[in-house]
């Protein structure tokens, strides 16, 4: 058990978290919440990957996708949640409209 | 020893699981929000335990701050809205959709192959750290993760500051036209003031170094310009007006410039050379110019996203801001 390995499956347990209530969840708020979570579980992971050469070097290849997807994580959620403030005021509602689904 | 590194390792991995369960299962949404927030800064240690410092200072900027204050604008506005709609605070059902035995499934079928992938393989040892290693210094700086962001894989960050470009486009296009909340006199506080005095220039010091010792150790563009965007919101919140609008061609020029000069400087190495592919002499001076426009933009950028989430973004009125 090495300190990456433990890293990795704790992103993919946090990504699986994360999966499941972006599926379940109704409210769209939750819905973004559970994305950053998923999308922190998937960096976790990679990085944890570029850590487990034999003689200890470290690939810097994920560390800059990472670090480049983080920024972009944080754009994705920003504009994500102003559509989500003019959907709800424009309808009053936090919920995609189910009734045509069920 | 008490406390070895794994079994350090092991506390904060099930603090971090046990966190990200109480984030998604709170009923309360701002408390789910909080706890977020408490989960990036440990997230924040994880990357410091895989090595990955570079990433430590970003989450600690972004995954804990900025996003969770996007996340509390946004709640704002809508229980603000909400209150003047009489529905009451904002409860919600965790779930009782008819999809949750399939999202359960899905869950456990994608987490449990991602894992089995994980056990049976891990020690593999290939990826792309020799060749980014062995030719750092053709890059022109020394810490490898800014060599691979800004020299070998440059292109995609290019086109990573144009994402951005075009989120904060969205934002302004989704929040044109509505009423700016005024924060100016309600939550103006001595100690706010005081703090606020003190705080921005102390982060434009610390982005500026962080930008200058991004060449040979940790630090960088994203984490300067994370450091910035953070007092761009500490400075919205404390009420100050900020000059945001894209009527002002200074905020255009601001918003776009690290886009544009990155673009130049790939175009500009064109004469002999492929696009993007500097120049060994001068790689080091052109890295170092396009991270500081990158900088300035991307403070920018996140600020302009929260000041559009927090219902923020000013109109363009006649005086100059502070």
């Amino acid at each position: 058990m090495s300190t990456s390995l433990i890293y990795a499956l704790t992103g993919i347990a946090i990504a699986g978290l994360g999966l499941f209530h972006y599926l379940s969840q109704r409210n769209i708020l939750r819905k973004v919440l559970a994305g950053n979570f998923i999308g922190t579980g998937i960096f976790l992971f990679l990085v944890s990957s570029a850590d487990r050469q034999a003689d200890g070097s470290i690939d810097p290849v994920p560390h800059a996708l990472v670090l480049t997807g983080i920024v972009v994580a944080v754009s994705a959620t920003a504009l994500l949640l102003a559509l989500l403030c003019r959907y709800h005021d424009e309808t009053g509602s936090l919920t995609l409209d189910e009734e045509d689904d069920e | 020893m008490l406390l070895d590194g794994l079994s350090f390792d092991l506390l904060l991995s099930i603090a971090l699981i046990a966190l990200a369960t109480a984030a998604l299962r709170a009923r309360d949404l701002f408390k789910s929000i909080v706890i977020f927030m408490l989960f990036g800064l440990l997230v924040a240690i994880a990357w410091v335990r895989v090595h990955a410092p570079d990433l430590a200072l970003a989450e600690a900027a972004i995954g804990s701050g900025i996003t969770g204050a996007l996340f509390l604008g946004a709640l704002n506005r809508i229980e603000r809205k909400r209150k003047g709609a009489a529905s009451g605070r904002l409860e919600n059902p965790v779930n009782g959709s008819t999809s949750g035995a399939w999202a359960v499934l899905l869950t456990l079928v994608l987490t449990g192959l991602l894992a089995m992938a994980v056990l049976s393989g891990w020690s593999y040892s290939g990826g792309l750290a020799d060749e980014a290693l062995s030719r750092i210094d053709e890059s022109g700086v020394v810490n490898p993760v800014t060599a691979v962001i800004l020299n070998f894989r440059a292109y995609d960050t290019l086109l990573e500051i144009g994402v951005l470009l075009l989120a904060v486009l969205g934002v302004y296009a989704v929040c044109e036209g509505q009423t700016m909340r005024d924060l100016r006199r309600r939550d103006r506080s001595k100690v706010l003031e005081t703090f606020v005095h003190l705080l921005s220039p102390m982060v434009v010091l610390t982005a500026g170094y962080l930008v200058w010792v991004g060449y040979k150790e940790p630090g960088g563009a994203f984490q300067a310009g994370a450091l910035l965007g953070g007092a761009g919101v500490v400075l919205l919140l404390s009420g100050r007006e900020l000059p945001l609008h894209t009527a002002r061609t200074v905020v255009r020029i601001i918003l776009g410039g690290g886009f544009l000069v990155f673009l130049l400087a790939g175009l500009l190495v064109m004469k002999d050379r492929a696009f993007l592919e500097y120049p060994r002499a001068s790689a080091k001076h052109i890295i170092l110019i396009i991270e500081l426009a990158c900088t300035v933009s991307i403070g920018a950028i996140l600020t302009v996203l929260f000041s559009g989430c927090a219902n923020l973004l000013a109109a363009p009125s006649e005086e100059e801001g502070p």
